[in-house]
């Protein structure tokens, strides 16, 4: 039965179950526009602030708490060049000359400008990139030490099992924020060390859906099957058990990012997480919400990049848990 | 005047890939008080016809193209919803394949069995619950009226079969639509079952359509008999000229295809024996083989060449298997479940051993111990002579490429995620079979050319081929280390007749080709007949009686063993014609 080469041989090319899957999720509309949102604000937050007129630190003195796109345009004493002032029907304070408009106009302020004149849309874009670097950060750190913790602990059980899962009972139970404050007094505030506090404490639940998964799995007989062919342990749980349970552990990563991305805004928030000058989302809306009264858009522009990023993150979720669910594919 | 008159019922699937006639231009009847059984080979249309008529389809995908189907007056594939819901459940009742999921695990079977009633107005919460109770003793539970507040996990899969009939038939149905419902239950508990439906049927008066794969099983129920094949009718009658005379090259090969107790075959014919299919402008063609008879005497045993019992190639001795048994999450082990008790046996190079026994008396733990799969409680497993029991995964890994496993389910025991090519190849790269990839995937396509698959399937996924096939990849992954002995553990037990033909006839074939050994476990004692040499009949964790195959079914030492040939569907020409007399 030997056969000399398979050269001449025209195989079937077999519809693997992922390009399945994603054929099913570029048959969704919500999760193409969520994959498409997404896209775009990504690429906006990385991109965007080099294409900008400001960046995010400097101060643009007369333009003080602008709302976006203000048409108002600065006007110079002809005697004094370096007086600015704002209204065309005022004389110079100094020689009571009318003003003149200035020489050279400033470009505009797309999202306006905060109460000490700096470019909002500059700073959504700036925080946007910190948010999303922290979401997805910490939720990769999340998802490494989530799968291999629960696939390891559900793969062999019982004592392993029980060890394993105790130490994140106790973890779940240390109240999060005392243990970010003690991170940081130990170390010291460090970008870093954020994402991995946020993603040491997101992998608990992470491990615990791993490992009810792969406790399901490893009766299958396949499972036993590679036993019985002598494959060693940890060929079986990374090339058998984990490519079959990709599908909920993407699903739930898509709703850590999220989780993630409010979590980091908390932290902000208690002046744990990021510090000026740099910003992101969740500080950009902590103090927009200080002055939602008097300059709305404060708020208004960051908490709509945010809440877009989270709904676009929700839709591709959803998109996918339908693709990858075995429930609903052809046979 | 019939009761349901079934005519020209078209249901296509439009699926991604191009329309579907799953069931093409049938018409039949039943009438009052009979049984009609409709037989087929899965894919052949026969649930969806049923399922058409209850208005089970989906649709879309499904839809219905045409045909009448009429039940007193009404037209069921037209009727509104109101008037469907008013029928189903009352006058049609169905029961379905899968006693362990067709029962909902959060509702005491009481409420379970009342709720038709309640739901069609027919009595109220105690009259129902008296009622219950009476069909739960007429359905053969003795102490109906203390087990009717159980939950369904407390029964056993033949009892919660039982549970399912009852409250099919409790509100006093008409007609009584069963889908496969013995197909998932071992031959006794499937023989207990049919026996059951023939008294109820006789009792109450009940139309029955019986839905199976296999004839034996209409042999010993139905009245009529519909054969299907590919969504079309091929045969339809009463049930003793179909048996005694089948016109249609397909019925014939289905009647031949199941193993017999009494029959000599080396292999068994198949349906392929006996029908040409041909595509003669887009229409398919069915006609006989002009050969098939010859073909199927060429089939019979002619001296086989004898084992030679003193080569043993497996020695089992006082093999136990026990299980802690736990009954709180903080006491200690309560007692063990022993489920290998000693047993001992041997296997002969080059023969096959049978273990037969019902679910649950340690056959499948049995294989598994052997393999070294699960540790041993105690006793000795030799294998060529050298003690496999209790050594660790390294010890055990070379010793792993000459012995392997097949295991019951085909769905299962492909991992999705890989083609063909990697599934059969990754043993060999483990094992150092090969010397580069190249070489290793042109082992694999010979190996798919050994199980009757071709080689260009090597890039396709599991999902992609029907139960019989992945069980042919099984066997070549098993075929991949070159062993010299396989555990079949109830490797042909979830298919269809027809196909179950064709994987024992691969599994001798390849026995005899490579000198392999095995050991062949199966509830169905007709299977085990046609594969084992030597056979050993298991109980309760112990062995009944061994020896040869034949011996043993001639003259059955024990009750036990005698009540499993029993369970065996009795099909012959003169049991029909004695039933239907």
């Amino acid at each position: 039965m030997k056969r000399d080469h398979l050269a001449d041989v025209k195989f079937d090319e077999g519809t693997s179950l992922w390009k399945d899957a994603r054929r099913r999720l570029f048959q969704n509309k919500m999760a193409v526009f969520g994959l498409c949102v997404f896209s775009l604000i990504t690429l906006l937050s990385f991109v965007g602030p080099s294409l900008l007129p400001y960046d995010h630190e400097s101060i643009d003195l007369p333009f003080q708490a602008r709302p976006p796109l203000s048409e108002k345009h600065p006007f110079v004493c002809p005697n004094h060049d370096y007086v600015h002032l704002y209204s065309a029907d005022e004389n110079c304070y100094v020689c009571n000359t009318p003003l003149e408009p200035a020489a050279t106009q400033p470009a505009r302020h797309l999202m306006g400008t905060d109460k000490l004149g700096r470019d909002l849309c500059a700073a959504v874009l700036r925080g946007g990139r910190v948010s999303l670097a922290v979401g997805f950060m910490a939720t990769a750190v999340s998802l490494v030490i989530g799968v291999i913790w629960g696939a390891v602990a559900g793969y062999f059980g019982g004592r392993v099992d029980q060890l394993l899962m105790r130490i994140v009972d106790v973890l779940y139970a240390l109240p999060f924020l005392i243990f970010v404050v003690l991170l940081m007094v130990m170390f010291g505030r460090n970008f870093l060390l954020l994402f991995f506090a946020i993603g040491f404490v997101e992998w608990l639940t992470m491990s615990r859906i791993v490992r009810a998964q792969v406790m399901a799995l490893k009766n299958q007989e396949f499972v036993e099957a590679a036993v019985a062919l002598g494959y060693g342990r940890s060929r079986i749980i990374f090339r058998h058990l984990l490519p079959n349970l990709l599908g909920p552990v993407i699903i739930y990563t898509t709703l850590t990012v999220p989780a993630v991305m409010l979590l980091e805004s908390v932290l902000s928030f208690l002046g744990l997480g990021v510090q000026a000058p740099d910003t992101s989302w969740g500080v950009l809306i902590k103090q927009g919400a200080e002055g939602m009264e008097d300059y709305p858009w404060l708020l208004l522009f960051p908490a709509a990049f945010f809440s877009l990023t989270l709904f676009s993150l929700n839709f591709i979720g959803d998109g996918l848990r339908d693709a990858l669910d075995p429930k609903s594919s052809k046979d | 005047m019939a009761l349901l008159e079934v005519e020209n019922l078209k249901t296509y699937f439009h699926t991604r890939n191009g329309v579907v006639k799953a069931v093409d231009d049938i018409s039949f009847t039943l009438e009052k008080g009979e049984i009609l059984g409709i037989v087929g080979e899965s894919g052949s249309g026969k649930s969806v016809t049923v399922h058409t008529l209850m208005g089970l389809v989906p649709q879309p995908p499904g839809r219905i193209e045409g045909g009448t189907a009429k039940f007193d007056d009404s037209n069921l594939l037209t009727a509104d919803e109101a008037v469907l819901r008013s029928l189903r459940g009352k006058r049609i009742s169905m029961i379905f394949q899968d006693p362990m999921t067709s029962l909902n695990p959060y509702l005491r079977i009481s409420e379970q069995l009342i709720e038709p009633l309640l739901i069609h107005g027919q009595a109220n919460r105690k009259e129902a619950l008296k009622r219950a109770i009476n069909m739960l003793e007429k359905v053969g539970m003795s102490d109906a009226a203390e087990r009717v507040h159980s939950y369904p996990h407390e029964f056993s899969g033949g009892m919660r079969q039982r549970v399912m009939i009852a409250m099919a038939l409790i509100t006093d149905p008409e007609v009584l639509i069963a889908d496969e419902p013995t197909t998932a239950l071992d031959v006794t508990v499937q023989a207990q079952i049919l026996r059951l439906l023939k008294e109820l049927q006789t009792d109450l008066g009940v139309s029955v359509i019986f839905i199976t794969h296999d004839l034996g099983v209409i042999a010993e129920l139905a009245d009529r008999v519909v054969v299907m094949y590919h969504g079309h009718i091929v045969e339809q009658g009463d049930v003793l000229p179909i048996f005694e005379n089948p016109q249609h090259p397909y019925t014939k090969g289905l009647l031949a295809c199941r193993p017999r107790l009494e029959s000599t075959f080396k292999i068994l014919p198949t349906v392929s024996d006996y029908l040409d299919e041909s595509e003669v402008a887009g229409q398919i063609d069915l006609s006989e083989k002009p050969d098939a008879a010859t073909r199927i005497d060429a089939m019979q045993k002619i001296n086989e060449p004898e084992i030679d019992e003193t080569d043993l190639l497996l020695e089992v001795n006082d093999l136990q298997m026990h299980f802690p048994e736990r009954s709180g999450f903080f006491s200690g082990p309560k007692g063990v479940v022993k489920a290998v008790d000693g047993i001992s046996f041997t296997v002969p190079r080059g023969s096959t051993l049978g273990l037969v026994g019902e679910s649950g008396c340690g056959k499948t733990t049995t294989g598994r111990a052997i393999l070294n799969l699960v540790e041993p409680t105690s006793g000795s497993v030799k294998f060529m002579g050298v003690e496999i029991a209790g050594r660790n995964a390294a010890a055990m890994l070379p010793l792993r490429k000459r012995m392997q496993i097949v295991f019951q389910d085909p769905y299962s025991s492909l991992n999705p995620r890989l083609t063909i090519e990697q599934a059969l190849t990754e043993p060999m790269a483990v094992h150092g079979i090969g010397s580069n990839h190249s070489d290793r995937r042109d082992r694999a396509a010979a190996l798919l050319e050994e199980v009757n698959l071709e080689s260009h399937f090597l890039r396709r996924y599991p999902h992609e081929f029907s139960g019989g096939q992945r069980q042919r990849i099984c066997v070549a992954r098993a075929l991949s280390l070159e062993p010299e002995f396989i555990v079949c553990d109830e490797a042909v037990s979830a298919m269809d007749v027809s196909v179950q033909a064709q994987v024992l006839n691969l599994l001798k074939e390849l026995q005899s080709r490579r000198n392999l050994t095995y050991i062949f476990i199966s509830h169905d004692l007709s299977v085990v007949k046609f594969m084992a040499d030597t056979m050993a009949v298991m109980r309760a964790g112990k062995i009944m009686e061994q020896g040869r195959a034949e011996s043993i079914y001639a003259n059955p030492a024990e009750d036990y063993t005698q009540r499993l040939i029993d369970a065996i569907p009795r099909d012959s020409v003169e049991f029909i014609k004695q039933r239907v007399a």
